[in-house]
Parts: structure tokens; sequence; C-alpha cells
């Protein structure tokens, strides 16, 4: 997609840079767009050992598993149909809603919750320029930034476009939606020249999300929808472009998870700012299209069941590697230590959330509670991720979280995107379609310690200081159990 | 030296955890900028990589050329512009794209004496419209989104951003004869 696209300030150094931004301390960024980017930077940055490892970490434990793997398959063959179906399922929901339906690979439980949107077309206005409010401004843009005069004939032809909802898809934390913008195959080539470079006397023409709002039923409250993403899908092959009787404006939009959608059917009003070359430019504004629609948010809000939670309580004992970090008012650190602790897990209880989406069963653990005695540093301790390596020992202390489908181990549960902070979330490759023949999803955490740490007997109570910030960790490590956690799998 | 800059060599992890925080936003809109918003795996891919670029990187940079928020952006907009060079229908567009083929395209040919001369002239602009060139040239920012930063409505930002690109233009002609 091309909207916006625009080289300036281009060859900076670092040192232009930093005037030329010196203003800017920050700038707002959707909630999932950030959790996105953060997941993916802590996961390539704290777990890289593992990620290195994965394969085969993964290949281990099958390989040490597989003649019990081979005799439970042979023994239980539904059971063996409904573990292979948990490998290889991967999508990206704004990529899939940006290939052509006819052109991409289905995936069932994406194409069951775009099925059950059900958008339906309501009314639909175009208003061109003159009789937009205060036209002026736009006319003054124009004639103050070398545009034509807007005129009849060369934008008459926009009251003809049909706008059309093409696909919706929304499953409590995502919402995308298509809109198919019909006209003639010459004006689908001004859309595609739309934005930019394209100088002289030939029109182009672009097309951007304005505001969009929604209502729901029996309330008369007008609520916005937060664009997040949108523009224009271009059309990259010649053949498709010369047969081409719409373009597709594709749109997705925040959705704050402490406030999700309200189940039912929304009414949408989208208003899409058509513009002359590039629609970041308001005051090209040559139409607003006002198109209304309505989709089912139902399915969406309850995809196979309602998000489930429930408390965890941890008993016994573990040891617990804790760092123990003290900070400046500058965030410099001025102490750390690494200390192993035997510790009663009594009173301890973690929260589990289990969300069940079209992309897989989302598990984030929190801590609940504690005793009174458990520092932040211990919690962190405690819900930090580790991982096995290839000769199934383990080098980093925190959690492993092998997971079990119908008693049988399959991998590591993937995904675990964070370290450190009081949180563990792992994606389980579980969907919709197969909580029918899934009996029972089991997570068996276990949790690695350290003995020995360069050189000090953890064990024994000996502290390790880190200096400068530095820390070349020759640990022994030793686990134990810590929580079976039975992740619950919806059933009809 | 700042603080995320001492933490970043002293604590890295947690100078990773706060760099997201703060200057994900930032980073986010200034790849955003070259690639354009609908391409969001691309300018994730950018952004994050930004980050672990500077952060893998932490001990070989030199944070007295500049600060870690202005190595993010730069990082992710070298990223994105590498990314855009790499797609056969990429097409750039220089500063004024208000102006086709005006002299003020031709003035910002990319070579470090233009960027200075273009810096400098941006930032005697003044507030906001400097805040305004910067955010809508650098960052990509929506005319609305502009108006939240800088507090103005719609119709004025529209109005100062195309005074002060005109300003501007007047301004890189004083600057080019003044350079001549």
């Amino acid at each position: 997609m091309r909207n916006e696209r625009r080289i300036a300030f281009s060859n900076l150094t670092v040192d232009q840079t930093d005037r030329l931004i010196d203003s800017f301390e920050a700038l707002p960024l959707g909630g999932a767009v950030n959790r996105r980017i953060r997941n993916s930077v802590l996961k390539a940055v704290a777990p890289r050992r593992a990620r290195r490892s994965r394969l085969i970490r993964t290949l281990v434990p099958l390989a040490a598993s597989l003649l019990m793997l081979v005799m439970f398959f042979v023994a239980f063959p539904k059971a063996a149909q409904a573990v292979s179906d948990f490998i290889g399922r991967v999508f990206t929901p704004g990529r899939y809603m940006s290939e052509d339906p006819a052109a991409r690979t289905p995936v069932p439980s994406i194409d069951e919750a775009i099925a059950a949107a059900a958008p339906k077309d309501g009314d639909y206005t175009i208003t061109l320029m003159p009789d937009l409010p205060d036209p002026q401004q736009y006319v003054d843009f124009r004639a103050e930034n070398g545009y034509a005069p807007f005129s009849e004939e060369n934008w008459g032809w926009l009251r003809e476009i049909r706008p059309e909802i093409a696909e919706v898809l929304y499953d409590g934390n995502q919402l995308i939606w298509n809109t198919n913008l019909y006209t003639a195959n010459e004006h689908v080539r001004e859309f595609m020249d739309g934005f930019g470079d394209n100088a002289g006397s030939k029109l182009s023409v672009d097309a951007l999300m304005d505001d969009v709002t929604y209502t729901v039923e029996g309330d008369p409250t007008v609520y916005p929808l937060q664009v997040s993403g949108h523009g224009i899908t271009p059309i990259q092959d010649e053949t498709v472009l010369a047969g081409a009787d719409h373009v597709v404006l594709y749109s997705d939009f925040d959705i704050d998870p402490t406030q999700p959608l309200p189940d039912g059917i929304l009414t949408i009003t989208q208003n899409i700012r058509i513009c002359e070359n590039d629609a970041m430019n308001y005051g090209a504004t040559v139409a607003i299209l006002t198109h209304t629609f309505t989709f089912d948010t139902t399915k969406g809000n309850t995809q196979s069941a309602e998000l489930q939670e429930g408390d965890i309580p941890l008993l016994g004992e573990t040891y617990l590697t804790v760092d123990n970090m003290i900070f400046a008012e500058d965030g410099s650190i001025t102490s750390w230590t690494i200390s192993t602790q035997k510790v009663s897990l009594n009173g301890v209880v973690l929260h589990a959330e289990y969300e069940y989406l079209p992309t897989g069963i989302s598990v984030v653990l929190t801590l609940a509670s504690a005793p009174s005695n458990w520092t932040d540093n211990m919690v962190n301790a405690l819900l930090r991720s580790s991982n096995r390596s290839i000769q199934n020992t383990y080098h980093k202390i925190g959690n492993v979280a092998d997971m079990y489908i119908n008693g049988v181990f399959v991998s590591e549960a993937p995904r675990p995107d964070s370290w450190g902070i009081g949180e563990q979330r792992y994606t389980l490759p579980i969907y919709p379609d197969q909580y029918e023949t899934t009996q029972s999803v089991v997570l068996k955490l276990i949790h690695v310690y350290n003995e020995m740490l360069n050189g000090t007997n953890q064990i024994a109570g000996e502290v390790y200081t880190v200096t400068n910030g530095q820390s070349t960790d020759k640990a022994q490590t030793n686990f134990s159990p810590l929580v079976e956690i039975t992740v619950p799998i919806p059933k009809s | 030296m700042d603080a995320v800059t001492r933490l970043l060599k002293r604590d890295p992890e947690r100078a990773l955890e706060w760099m997201l925080r703060a200057y994900a936003g930032l980073v986010y809109h200034a790849a955003a900028a070259i690639l354009g918003r609908t391409s969001h795996e691309e300018i994730e891919e950018c952004v994050s990589d930004a980050f672990l670029a500077v952060y893998n990187n932490r001990d070989r940079l030199d944070f007295s050329q500049g600060s870690v928020k202005a190595y993010l952006c730069a990082t992710a907009r070298n990223l994105a512009i590498d990314r855009l060079k790499r797609q056969t229908r990429a097409r750039v567009v220089e500063l004024d794209d208000f102006t086709p083929a005006s002299e003020l395209t031709e003035v910002m040919a990319l070579n470090q004496i233009d960027n200075e001369l273009l810096i400098e002239r941006v930032l005697a602009l003044g507030e906001p419209d400097s805040t305004i060139v910067v955010g809508r040239y650098y960052f990509g920012l929506k005319t609305k989104e502009l108006a939240k930063v800088t507090g103005l409505k719609d119709s004025a930002v529209d109005q100062r951003l195309h005074r002060a690109l005109k300003k501007l233009k007047r301004l890189m002609e004083g600057g080019l004869i003044h350079a001549k």
C-alpha cells in the first residue's frame, strides 16, 4: 500500500536528527501496535538463546517422546489427528485482509469470523467539495498550492462511486474492514496513480478514512472509532488492473481491551475523504463519501467461548533466584545482587486469563496475591521465562511451560512474550475448529533456579554481586515442578 | 549523557523497557512516514529492528553524537528507506509535494550540507511552525494529529503549514544565495 509515502529529511545524521526532533518527546501509538512491538522486541532480546534453539528444543522432547506418541496415536487415532492439526497454522490478520479473498490461502477460523460479522450495506452519500462545509478553505488551498480550480468536469465522476462493505474481521481484539469503492476502470487507474509524484495535467485521486463512528441499537450515543491503519490497496498486477472495477480501502482500528465493542449489531458510519493526488492533504479534498453499514459483533465477542479467568494457588516450596536491584532517581542501578532462596509458595496465587480467539488461545498469567513478605523482585523472579536446551538442561532461571494436548507432550508453550516484569503470556496454537477434538490442554510449569552462579554457592546462601551492570553468567541450575494449569477448552 | 543512555549502558534490559514505553510512538511515526501507514507489518518490523539495533549496539554507539531517541528514529527511518528502495513500485517524494517540481524540491538535495541548511531554516521558523513542519514531514502526522500535538485547530494547522512552507521556501532561496 502506498498512501502517505514520502521521503523528507532523508539521510540525516544522528546529530541532525537530534536537533530536528528535539521538541518531540512522545507521540501516541495504539495499544495493540504498542504491545506487538514491545512483545516482538522483548522476545527477540530476552530469550535469544531460546530462539536459536527453539526448533531443537521442540524436536528433542518430541524425539524423546516419540515412542509414547506412536503408541498413543496407534491406540487413539482421533487424538493423533487432533495433535497433528495443531502444527503449522500461521497467519497475520492484517496481511490476510490485505490479500484478495479469491487468492489467499484460507484459514477456516478467520473465514468463520469474517462470515460471522455479516456486514450489510446501508445508505451512502457523496458530497463534492463545493457542497462541503466551509468550501472556501479548499478553494484557497487549491489556489495557494498549485491545484487547478475544482471543476465539475474533472470531479463530477465521483458522484458515481458506489461503496460496498466487503469484509469485516472482528475477533474481540482486532477490528479490520475492507470497503470496495466501485467506479469505472479509468478511475481505478487514477486511484492507483494517487499520491505523490505525478505532476502535470493528469488527474490522480486518493482516499483515506476520516471520522468513523458507531452506534448501537437502543443507545443514542455516537461512539468514535480510532482508525489505526488505512489506505487504498494497490493493484500490482497489470492484468488485474486492466479488468478492475473497484478499489479496496483497507482500514483497521484500535480496540481498547478494557472497552471492547458491545455485543450485537453495530451501525458504522465511515467518512471517506477523497482527495486529489494525496489524501494526506486535507485541503485537497474533492469529496467526502459517507457510508453506513452494519455488522454483528456478537460472534467476535464470544468466539467459541467467553474469556475465562481463574486463580491458581501455588503450594509447597521452591527455590527462587532473585535479582535484587536498587535504583537511583535517574534510573541507574546503585546495587544489584543475585541470590537464591527457598521460599514457601503457600499463599501465592496466580491469576490466569484465557481468551479464545481465531488466532489461538491466549493465556496470560499474573500474580493475584502473595504474602506480605513477597517483594516485587520475588514476583518478577517467579514469573519470568526460561527455556530448555538441546541437552534438556536449563541455562536460564525462570519458568518453562510444557504444553500437553490430550495428554501428549507437544512442545513448550509458544511465544512467552515477557520476562521479568511480573507476567507471562502464551498463545496456544489451538483454533476454534479444533476445540471439539481437543480433550485437554495442560500447561506444566517447572521453575528453574540457580544452584551456583559465577562461583557463588547460591543454594548455600551465597550472594553474587553484579558489578558495572554486567554479568557473564556461569550458572549451574536445577528445577522443580511449579504448577499444572488446565486450560479450559470450550465445547459446544 | 541523559538518564536513559546511562541506564542503557548499565542495565540494558531495564533501559529497553523504558525506551519502548517512552519512544515507541515516535519511532513508529518516523518509520510510518516513509512506508505509509497501511504497511503495518513492515513498519512494526522496522521499529522493532531499530530498537534491537540500538540495544544490541549500545556499546558501539557514540551517544555524545546524539540521544537514544535520535538513534532510534534515525535507525528506523533508514531501515524504512531501505525497504522502500527495494519495492519496485516505490516512488520518492521530496519535502514539498504541494508545489510539484518547485525550486524547493530541488533545494532538498539529499546531502549533508543541504540538510544542515534545511534544519537550520526549519528551526528558524519558530514554534509552532517548526513543530508542524517536522511533525508533518518527518513523522508524517496528519492534520488532526498535528492539531492535537500543537493544540491548534485543524484549519489553523493547515494554514500555518502552508504559510510555513512558503516562508521556508523563501528562507531556502536566501540560504542558497548565501551558500553560493
